[in-house]
C-alpha cells in the first residue's frame, strides 16, 4: 500500500503540485493495488528485445542544422540565452 | 592506509560532424547562443531522436582501444531528472543494469606497471550549458546555451585501482594522448574531456569527487581528499559517503551538500532508439585501428634504436609520429627523433600550428641529412625549420639564399675566435681559470658566426688559443 | 446543399478525377457542417479556413490535367497531438494551450504530399491519456450517434469527425486503443498499423514503445488508400527502420488485394473476450458467423485478458509518460508564466499544476512505478508480462495457423457521460481487448458491425505482425456484412 508521504514524495521528484490532494490520492491507491495484478504471473528472468538495425543503416554523420534560423517557436530568439528561475 | 582511486572520464566525441541524436554541429563552440539547435536537441514536442551510426562506431573504438568486451546488441536507456540545461529533462544515455548493453565493459589498461581496470564505456548525449551572469554573487542569473546539448559523449568508469595522484596523472595522460591517437577526439579543446574520481581509504565510505575543471586540479583534489580522510580516520570521525566539489580558490574539496543522494533516476529502456546489432562491426574496426602508442613507443626503441625517453614522446602523438615515419630512413631514425622533439614540437606546439604547418616530410629529410652530413649545424638547422614551417621553402633554396651552410674553414674560425677575445680581453685569465668561462666564449662566437661555425672546431680553436696563453704564462 | 459528405475517400477520389466531383464545392461543405454541428459535437479544436484555397487549387489542378495526388484534396481531421508547421498543438492541455509547433509530422507531411487537405485540429483526451474524452482540457466531444453518450476516445474528435460527415477520414493514434475504442462507439473503422509501419515523427510521445498514428475512415479501403500514402519508413524515425530478424517491407501495397476475400482463411475466436448474452457479444458470435459464410473457418482461442495485462498495459505507459512529459517544464516554450520569485523546481511545479487530473495522477504513477525501488515489482514485470503475453499469441497464431483473431473491439455499448470517469479501474477494464495489440505491436482494426439501442457496435480483428495488408483484405470482407450502415442523424 502506497502511503501518503510516498505520494507526497514522488509528486515532489516528478515535479507535480497539488491541489486537491485527497481525491488524487485515493484514485492513485486504487490504480496502484490493480497493479499487483502483475504479482499473480510467473515470468520469466529476461526480457526480449525490441526493434533491431544495424549500425550501417543508423543515420550518417552529415551537419543538417534543420534548426538554423528557423523559427522554433520557443520563448528565447536564436542568438539568446534561455532565462532560467534560480537553481536552489 | 591504502587509498583506492576511481575515475569517470567524460569524453566528447569531437572529430564527428554531428550531434549524438540530430543534424546539428557536434562543434558548438565559438557560436552565438542557442543557435546551433533544432527541434530533436531542444526536445520538441513530437520530436524523435536520430542515432549518429559513426557515433556508436568511435565509441566502439574506444571500447576496443581499452581492450573492453562489447556485448552483440547494445541498448540505450533514459536517465530521468530535471534540470535547465537537459531540454527533455532526461539524458539518454547507456546502463548494463539488465545486462551487458553499453559499448563496452570489462576492459583493462596498462597504467606503469599496474592494471587498471575498465568497468564500463557508455555512449550518451551532452546536457547544454548553464552560464550565470549578473553585477553580484547575489544578483546572478541563470543562463542556458542548449548549443552543446546533445553532443555525442563518451563516459569511461574505472575500477578504483589506482593509488594515488601520481597514478591518476599518468592514467589522464595516457587516455588523452589515446583518444587523440585513434582519432576519437581532440582532447586539447576546452571542455572535450572532463573527469570525476572517487576516493575511499581502506574500509571507509567513498567520495565522489566532482566539478573539476582541469586535469591538473583532479590530481590536486584527489591528494586533498585522501589527506582529509586520513586526519578524519586519525582523529577517529567517520567518512560520510558523499559527493565534494573542488574549490578551485581555496584549493579544498567541500561537501556538496546537494540532494543527489534523494535523486531517482528512474532509469528505464529508450525505445525511440531501436536496438544496435554489432554484428561483424568491432572486427572491421580492430582491422582499421591505428597502432597503439605502446605499440609503437617499442617498435621505435627496439627497431629504430630510439632512446626510451624521445620514443615515448614521439609516439604518444600521432601527429608528430607520422611526420616521423615518413620522413625517416635506415641512417637517420635518431637524428630525425631528436630534431622532432626537440624543435619541431616546440615550433607547432598547438592544433591549430600543425594544421598551418607547411613541412613536407622530404624537405624534412633533407635538412636532417646535411645536418648528419654536418653541412649545417644545429642552430641553423632550428632557424631553416622555421623558415620551413611558416613558408613552406625547400631546405636548399634556404641554404643558399641565407648561407646557413656551415662556416668549418679553418682559418675562418680562428679568426672568429681571435676577434671575439680581443673584444673582451678578461676573458682569457676567466677562461684559464674555470671552464665555465670556455664556454661562455664559445658561446659569443657562436653568435657572431649566426650559429654557422662547427662547434667542434670552435672548441678546438679556443682551446689551442688557451694552449698558447698557457705556454706564454710565467711559472707561478 | 447538394454535395454528398457521406461518401468513401475512394468514391471521392474517382469523383475527383472524373470532374463529378469539384473538391472546392466538398471542402466548402465539410466546413459549412463543421460550422453547423460542431459547437455542439466538438470534434475539433482547431479548423483552418485556408483549406478553400488549398482546395481551389486541386480543382484548377484537375482541369489543367495535372497530377491530384492519391488523396485528391479529401478533408482530412488531424488529432491534435501531432504536429503541423505554424498551427498550434495543444494535446488538449492548458500546458501547451497556445503551443505551435514550428515542423511538420512526418505523417502530415506525407498527407499533403498526396493532395490530403488538413481541415482542422481534432479533440482528444489531455496528452491522449483516457478512452472518453472526458479528460480532453477544453471539454469533451458528444457521439453523434447518442449526444448523452461518450464517443470513446482518446481520439474520440477524429472519430466524431469521421462518422458525423465533418472530414471524410482522419488521423488518430493508438496507445492502448485509442482509435479502436472510438472508432467503435462511432461506428466508423479504425486501424492501428504494426509497430513502426507509420512514423511517429511529429507524433508527441505519450507511451513511445507501444503507439501508433492510427487511420480512422468510413472504409476499410479508405484505411488502405491513406496507409499507401503515408505508410513506410522514415528517416526521421528510426523505429520505422526495418528489423535485421524480419527484414518485412513496410511499404506494401494495402489495397491491391483488398477484395481477395477470406476464403480458405483461419479466423480465431476471441472466446473469453465476449459474454455471449450481452448486444456485443452477440454481435461478435454473428460476425464469426459471417466469417464462415464467407468462406474461412473459425475456431475457438483463449488469450488471456486478464487484468494481469491490463495491469502492464498501465504500468509500463505511466513510466513512459512520466518521462515523456517531464519536457513541459515551461521554460523553453509553453504559456506566459513570469519566473520572477520562483525558485527553478517550485516554478517548474507551479507551472505543471495546468496539466489536468488524470495526467497529474499519471504522472505520480509514472515517478513511481519506474523507481528504484518499485522497478522490480512494477516495471520490470510490466516488461516480462509483454513479452509473455507476444509468446502466448504467437503461440495461438501458430497453432492454429490463424490469419487474424477476432474479438469485441470494447466489451460494452457507449456509456453515458460521467458514468465510469471516478473509477479509475472501471475505465482500465474497457481496454481490455485493444491493448493486446499495442503490447504486442501487432496490427489491429475496429470494423463497425452492428447496431444496440441506436448505438454501434464494433468488432475487432488483430493480425500478426507485419501482416496489415492480409488484415485489411480480411477486415474489408466482414465489414461488406456489417450490419450497421449510414451517417448518424444529427
Amino acid at each position: 500500500m502506497i502511503t501518503n508521504d510516498e505520494i507526497r514524495a514522488v509528486a515532489k521528484l516528478m515535479k507535480i503540485e497539488i491541489d486537491d490532494y485527497e481525491e488524487h490520492a485515493e484514485k492513485i491507491r486504487k490504480m496502484i493495488e490493480y497493479f499487483d495484478h502483475l504479482d499473480s504471473v510467473a515470468l520469466s528472468d529476461t526480457f526480449q528485445r525490441g526493434i533491431t538495425v544495424t549500425i550501417d543503416s543508423l543515420r550518417d554523420d552529415v551537419v543538417e542544422n534543420t534548426g538554423a534560423g528557423a523559427d522554433l517557436g520557443l520563448k528565447f530568439g536564436g542568438g539568446e540565452h534561455m532565462h532560467s528561475p534560480k537553481l536552489r | 592506509m591504502k587509498a583506492r582511486i576511481g575515475l569517470e572520464i567524460h569524453c566528447q566525441l569531437t572529430t564527428l560532424k554531428t550531434k549524438l541524436f540530430c543534424g546539428c554541429r557536434a562543434d558548438y563552440r565559438k557560436m552565438d547562443p542557442n543557435t546551433n539547435v533544432c527541434p530533436t536537441c531542444l526536445g520538441l514536442p513530437g520530436s524523435l531522436p536520430r542515432l549518429n551510426g559513426a557515433a556508436v562506431k568511435t565509441a566502439l573504438l574506444i571500447a576496443i582501444a581499452l581492450g573492453c568486451k562489447s556485448p552483440d546488441v547494445l541498448s540505450f536507456f533514459r536517465k530521468n531528472y530535471f534540470y535547465p540545461d537537459l531540454p527533455k529533462n532526461y539524458q539518454i544515455t547507456q546502463l548494463d543494469i539488465y545486462g551487458p548493453a553499453c559499448v563496452g565493459h570489462d576492459g583493462q589498461i596498462k597504467v606503469d606497471d599496474r592494471d587498471v581496470r575498465i568497468s564500463r564505456i557508455q555512449l550518451e548525449e551532452d546536457p547544454g550549458r548553464i552560464v550565470y551572469s549578473g553585477a553580484s554573487e547575489k544578483n546572478l542569473e541563470t543562463l542556458v546555451d542548449y548549443n552543446r546539448a546533445g553532443a555525442p559523449l563518451v563516459e569511461i568508469v574505472t575500477e578504483p585501482d589506482m593509488e594515488s595522484p601520481r597514478d591518476v596523472r599518468i592514467f589522464l595522460n595516457l587516455m588523452h594522448d589515446m583518444l587523440e591517437n585513434i582519432g576519437a577526439s581532440d582532447a586539447s579543446l576546452e571542455g572535450a574531456i572532463r573527469a570525476d574520481a572517487n576516493v575511499s581509504l581502506e574500509g571507509n565510505n567513498k567520495v565522489e569527487i566532482k566539478n573539476v575543471s582541469s586535469f591538473h586540479d583532479l590530481e590536486k583534489a584527489v591528494g586533498y581528499e585522501i589527506m582529509r580522510q586520513t586526519n578524519n580516520i586519525e582523529n577517529e570521525i567517520e567518512i560520510d559517503k558523499e559527493t565534494r566539489q573542488w574549490d578551485e580558490k581555496r584549493r579544498i574539496t567541500v561537501s556538496a551538500r546537494s540532494k543527489e543522494s534523494d535523486t531517482d533516476y528512474r532509469y528505464f529502456l529508450e525505445h525511440d532508439v531501436p536496438w544496435i546489432e554489432i554484428g561483424n562491426a568491432c572486427d572491421m574496426l580492430r582491422k582499421d585501428m591505428p597502432e597503439s602508442i605502446a605499440t609503437r613507443r617499442q617498435r621505435y626503441t627496439a627497431e629504430y634504436g630510439i632512446s626510451d625517453q624521445v620514443a615515448e614522446i614521439l609516439s604518444s602523438q600521432q601527429y608528430f609520429a607520422r611526420i616521423f615515419e615518413s620522413a625517416r630512413t635506415d641512417e637517420n631514425s635518431r637524428e630525425l627523433a631528436n630534431i622532432i622533439t626537440t624543435d619541431l614540437m616546440g615550433l607547432l606546439e598547438t592544433r591549430q600550428k600543425q594544421a598551418d604547418s607547411k613541412l613536407g616530410s622530404a624537405e624534412l629529410g633533407r635538412l636532417v641529412g646535411a645536418m648528419m652530413d654536418k653541412r649545417i649545424t644545429r642552430t641553423s638547422a632550428k632557424s631553416a625549420l622555421q623558415s620551413m614551417v611558416r613558408d613552406g621553402r625547400s631546405f636548399d633554396d634556404i641554404v643558399r639564399e641565407s648561407g646557413l651552410g656551415t662556416v668549418d674553414d679553418e682559418s675562418k674560425i680562428t679568426e672568429l675566435v681571435g676577434s671575439v677575445i680581443d673584444s673582451e680581453p678578461g676573458l682569457v685569465n676567466q677562461a684559464l681559470a674555470s671552464p665555465k668561462a670556455v664556454h661562455y666564449i664559445m658561446g659569443l662566437v657562436m653568435k657572431k658566426s649566426s650559429g654557422r661555425a662547427d662547434p667542434e672546431m670552435v672548441r678546438k680553436a679556443i682551446e689551442s688559443y688557451l694552449d698558447s696563453k698557457r705556454n706564454d704564462a710565467p711559472d707561478q | 446543399m447538394s454535395t454528398d459528405l457521406g461518401i468513401t475517400l475512394a468514391e471521392y477520389v474517382r469523383g475527383v478525377a472524373s470532374g463529378e466531383i469539384s473538391c472546392e464545392e466538398y471542402v466548402v461543405a465539410t466546413l459549412d457542417r463543421i460550422e453547423k454541428h460542431d459547437a455542439k459535437l466538438h470534434a475539433y479544436v482547431s479548423v483552418d479556413a485556408d483549406a478553400v484555397e488549398a482546395a481551389k487549387g486541386v480543382d484548377a489542378a484537375v482541369r489543367a490535367g495535372r497530377d491530384v495526388g492519391a488523396l485528391a484534396g479529401a478533408p482530412f481531421g488531424i488529432k491534435d497531438n501531432i504536429c503541423m508547421a505554424g498551427t498550434r498543438t495543444t494535446c488538449c492541455s492548458w500546458m501547451l494551450e497556445d503551443y505551435v509547433s514550428p515542423y511538420d509530422a512526418t505523417v502530415v507531411d506525407r498527407l499533403s504530399g498526396s493532395g490530403g487537405i488538413v481541415v482542422g485540429k481534432t479533440n482528444m483526451d489531455e496528452f491522449a491519456m483516457g478512452l472518453t474524452t472526458e479528460f480532453a482540457a477544453f471539454g469533451p466531444s458528444l457521439n453523434p450517434w447518442n449526444t448523452e453518450c461518450v464517443p470513446g476516445g482518446s481520439s474520440g474528435g477524429s472519430a466524431v469527425a469521421v462518422s458525423a460527415l465533418e472530414c471524410i477520414a482522419s488521423l488518430g493514434s493508438d496507445t492502448g486503443g485509442s482509435v479502436r475504442n472510438p472508432a467503435s462507439f462511432c461506428g466508423i473503422v479504425g486501424y492501428k498499423p504494426t509497430y513502426g509501419r507509420l512514423s511517429r515523427y511529429g507524433l508527441v510521445s505519450y507511451a513511445n514503445s507501444i503507439e501508433q498514428v492510427g487511420i480512422m475512415a468510413r472504409s476499410v479501403e479508405d484505411v488502405g488508400i491513406v496507409m499507401n500514402a503515408i505508410s513506410g519508413e522514415d528517416k526521421m524515425d528510426d523505429t520505422t527502420r526495418r528489423d535485421v530478424r524480419s527484414g518485412a517491407d513496410h511499404t506494401p501495397d494495402h489495397i491491391a488485394d483488398i477484395d481477395g476475400g477470406v476464403e480458405g482463411m483461419a479466423v480465431g475466436l476471441d472466446v473469453d473476450s465476449f459474454d455471449e448474452s450481452t448486444d456485443v457479444g452477440s454481435a461478435v458470435r454473428r460476425a464469426a458467423d459471417a466469417f464462415e459464410a464467407a468462406g474461412a473457418t473459425v475456431t475457438d482461442v483463449h488469450i488471456d485478458h486478464g487484468p494481469s495485462s491490463v495491469a502492464s498495459y498501465y504500468v509500463l505507459t505511466a513510466a513512459e509518460a512520466g518521462s515523456n512529459l517531464a519536457r513541459y517544464d515551461n521554460l523553453r516554450y509553453g504559456y506566459d508564466m513570469p519566473q520572477e520569485g520562483y525558485e527553478y523546481n517550485a516554478y517548474i511545479s507551479r507551472a505543471r499544476s495546468r496539466l489536468g487530473p488524470e495526467v497529474t495522477r499519471r504522472m505520480i504513477l509514472g515517478g513511481f512505478v519506474p523507481s528504484a525501488g518499485h522497478a522490480g515489482k512494477y516495471y520490470l514485470k510490466a516488461l516480462k508480462m509483454r513479452d509473455a503475453l507476444s509468446a502466448q499469441v504467437d503461440g495461438v497464431f501458430a497453432d492454429g495457423n490463424l490469419a487474424c483473431i477476432l474479438s469485441p473491439t470494447v466489451p460494452v455499448l457507449p456509456f453515458k457521460f460521467g458514468e465510469k470517469i471516478d473509477d479509475p479501474v472501471e475505465l482500465f477494464r474497457m481496454d481490455s481487448n485493444t491493448v493486446l495489440a499495442n503490447l504486442t505491436g501487432r496490427p489491429s482494426i475496429s470494423v463497425p458491425f452492428a447496431m444496440s439501442s441506436g448505438l454501434p457496435i464494433g468488432v475487432q480483428l488483430t493480425g500478426s505482425l507485419d501482416s496489415d495488408a492480409q488484415l485489411l483484405r480480411i477486415a474489408n470482407t466482414i465489414h461488406a456484412s456489417s450490419e450497421s450502415k449510414g451517417a448518424p442523424q444529427l
